[in-house]
């Protein structure tokens, strides 16, 4: 490279995300066009106001690559969202509760003609039109060696991988950013939904930076309900909310595990317990 | 089969504007707002007190001017707090994560009195899908909302008029309206809007347009034109994206005024309800403060006022500076190449414009002074002198 260039490519802040993402190679078909690339500014002229959900998931990157064989298509969505726990939040909140999930990449599922999953830091979504059983054919071969591509170690986020599993609703934890449960004091959280014969409920765990911040939640929720819990000491609170019912929670460090939906105490209890063994 | 009427209201909220207030969700939000002189012809029903109402035009449907993009809601909690303080128009999409959210949407309404309230979904196709695989698409949405029939069904983003009267699409939603799978049927546009607005009025057909307004457009008077025709034929008008983006910058340190920009839209009167996208109490509570008063207080019209002094990077591709450069430089290809580079981080392409554009790699040097005048108040020549430098670069460098 001549040092002209040198010097024009380290002035112009090229994106190195830009540059960096090679889509793979399907066996048999050709890549249709130019790979596009979206960012926070104009994904919405990709998904429309889908758009929203992907930014309150810290969506930082899109690159779309278009494969064709003859008149069948496939089209391959690589979302960056920055980091595991982000890019795990937008994929669980898209993945339907009938999903046959397996080890596509940290987790993924596929219908026929539809595959999607989650690996790092990326969420993938690959279509297919015209192309009879694609989703365990060409989709599936495509996101295993694509998915090694992108994340040599993939896994689900620390918290989900705790979730007890007995009674565990499938396909029902999530990550939600930023308003949990509808309330922007509450901040992000880990859910996922347990079902016994008596009822439904909710486990949710939220990861803060420090006691304090946790502490600081604790509070702010007190006092959303007008409550005064008194000197706030690690351990369980009831918190009436008029929005959400009645919501449990237990504060220890930096965590809080918290419980709402219909009230199992034995269910509850014995979540509660399994939950903090596991987060010592 | 179709209620017309203003959809039922449940007769004993368990959760109204008082309780919001005493649970001290919004104080800062329900300040009273300066009485303005801006609003006060925009409705028939201002009193501060009550929920004001329009109707979607011809459609007959009444709705209270704040309504709710539910796209981003995560919890059914906050549709049930919606409903309950008095928002009756709900709008949800096909894609929208994936199906999940017409899921989630149905799974709240289904134990609802139909004529409580007024969905409505959007389906994204592209031009040369079949009518077949287009009521497909409608009947999972209609499953998933667990409805016999919307109230509206929009053409999902739109931005070209032969799309929108292509053959296909326009059968595709009379059978739908036929089949009562739907009460009404429109469609949703995010660009391009006033020129698809003129045509709708032109050519008919469509009865209700979900389109960008926000006080961006304050000064577009194709838009307010085209907004004035479609409101006098009857077209119902609703607003998405009035908060035009919700910041002001590209680093995303200055907020939008949400409230005042909601405001703002529904200050013109052709624009019948909007939807901001609702994930919380807290906004909920704050954009339900504005059905009820829609007056900009004197900080809110400084807000937007200093909002629309923020130009930030983005060429709106108005293509007003067109013949502006006395060296005849293709101005608006150069900003889209800017753009290309900086904002979408795709430097091969904001390369191959360049070139395209056929200009050196200082196309400016002989120039003392510019003669551009951007609307959106762009330093033209420093961009324009910034980009060009690629044009140096060697295509195989860049990705």
């Amino acid at each position: 490279m001549k040092p002209t260039f040198l010097f024009i490519l380290f002035c112009l802040p090229f994106a190195v995300d830009a540059a960096s993402f090679v889509p793979p190679s399907i066996p048999g078909w050709e890549r249709d066009g130019e790979v596009e690339v979206f960012t926070g500014d104009n994904l919405y002229n990709h998904i429309n106001g889908a758009s929203e959900l992907y930014f309150s998931y810290n969506f930082q990157s899109l690159w779309v690559t278009r494969y064709k064989k003859g008149e069948a298509e496939i089209t391959l969505e690589v979302y960056d969202h920055g980091d595991p726990v982000q890019a795990f939040g937008i994929y669980s909140i898209e993945r339907p509760g009938s999903a046959a999930v397996s080890a596509i990449g940290a987790e993924g599922y596929f219908e026929e003609g539809t595959l999607n999953f989650v690996t790092g830091q990326y969420y993938v979504k690959m279509f297919s039109f015209r192309e009879p059983n694609a989703g365990g054919g060409v989709l599936l071969s495509t996101a295993k060696g694509f998915a090694a591509q992108l994340e040599k170690e993939p896994g689900l986020p620390a918290i989900v991988k705790l979730m007890p599993a007995e009674n565990l609703v499938p396909n029902s934890c999530q990550f939600i950013p930023n308003t949990f449960m509808g309330l922007e004091l509450l901040g992000s959280a880990f859910r996922a939904s347990y079902k016994t014969a008596d009822g439904t409920l909710t486990l949710f765990v939220m990861e803060k930076k420090s006691a304090e911040e946790a502490v600081q939640i604790v509070k702010k929720y007190h006092e959303f309900v007008k409550k005064d819990p008194g000197e706030l000491k690690e351990g369980s609170y009831l918190i009436e909310d008029p929005f959400n019912g009645n919501v449990h929670l237990y504060w220890k460090g930096n965590h809080i595990i918290g419980f709402s939906g219909d009230d199992l105490p034995a269910v509850r209890e014995s979540l509660l317990a399994e939950m903090k063994d596991k987060l010592n | 089969m179709f209620n017309t009427k203003k959809p039922k209201i449940m007769d004993k909220p368990a959760l109204n504007r008082r309780r919001f207030l005493q649970l001290g969700v919004a104080a800062t939000a329900c300040a009273a707002a300066t009485t303005s002189g801006m609003a006060s012809a925009a409705t028939s029903s201002e009193d501060k007190n009550k929920t004001i109402f329009r109707t979607l035009g011809k459609t007959g449907i009444q709705v209270p001017i704040v309504s709710m993009g539910v796209m981003r809601a995560d919890n059914p909690n906050i549709l049930k707090a919606a409903y309950q303080i008095g928002i009756t128009f709900f709008d949800t999409a096909h894609g929208y994560q994936d199906g999940r959210n017409e899921e989630m949407v149905g799974d709240f309404l289904k134990d609802k009195a139909r004529d409580s309230f007024v969905v409505a979904t959007k389906i994204h196709v592209p031009k040369d899908t079949s009518k077949e695989r287009f009521l497909e698409m409608v009947d999972i949405s209609l499953k998933r909302l667990q409805v016999d029939y919307v109230d509206i069904l929009y053409l999902h983003a739109i931005d070209d008029p032969e799309v929108l009267y292509s053959e296909n699409l326009v059968e595709a939603l009379k059978t739908a309206k036929e089949q009562g799978k739907t009460r009404h049927v429109g469609f949703s546009t995010h660009k391009n809007m006033a020129e698809l607005i003129n045509t709708a009025v032109e050519k008919g057909f469509y009865e209700v347009i979900l389109t960008t307004y926000n006080f961006r457009l304050a000064s577009d008077e194709n838009m307010t034109t085209a907004l004035q025709k479609a409101h006098d034929a009857g077209i119902g008008l609703v607003g998405m994206k009035n908060m035009a983006g919700g910041w002001l910058d590209e680093a995303k340190t200055k907020k939008v005024n949400c409230k005042a920009a909601l405001k703002w839209a529904l200050t013109n009167p052709c624009m019948h309800t909007c939807i901001p996208g609702i994930v919380s109490f807290e906004m909920l509570m704050e954009n339900w403060t504005v059905a009820s008063d829609i007056s900009l207080s004197v900080t809110e019209k400084e807000d937007l006022q200093l909002a629309l002094g923020e130009t930030g990077m983005f060429c709106t591709g108005c293509n007003s500076c067109s013949g502006q450069c006395k060296n005849d430089l293709p101005v608006s290809d150069l900003m889209r190449s800017y753009m290309y580079n900086y904002a979408y981080a795709y430097p091969a392409k904001a390369w191959k414009t360049v070139v395209d554009a056929g200009v050196s790699a200082d196309p400016c040097a002989n120039c003392d002074e510019c003669t551009v005048n951007c609307k959106s108040g762009f330093d033209i020549r420093g961009k324009i002198t910034n980009i060009a430098r690629i044009r140096s670069v060697p295509a195989e460098f860049l990705v």
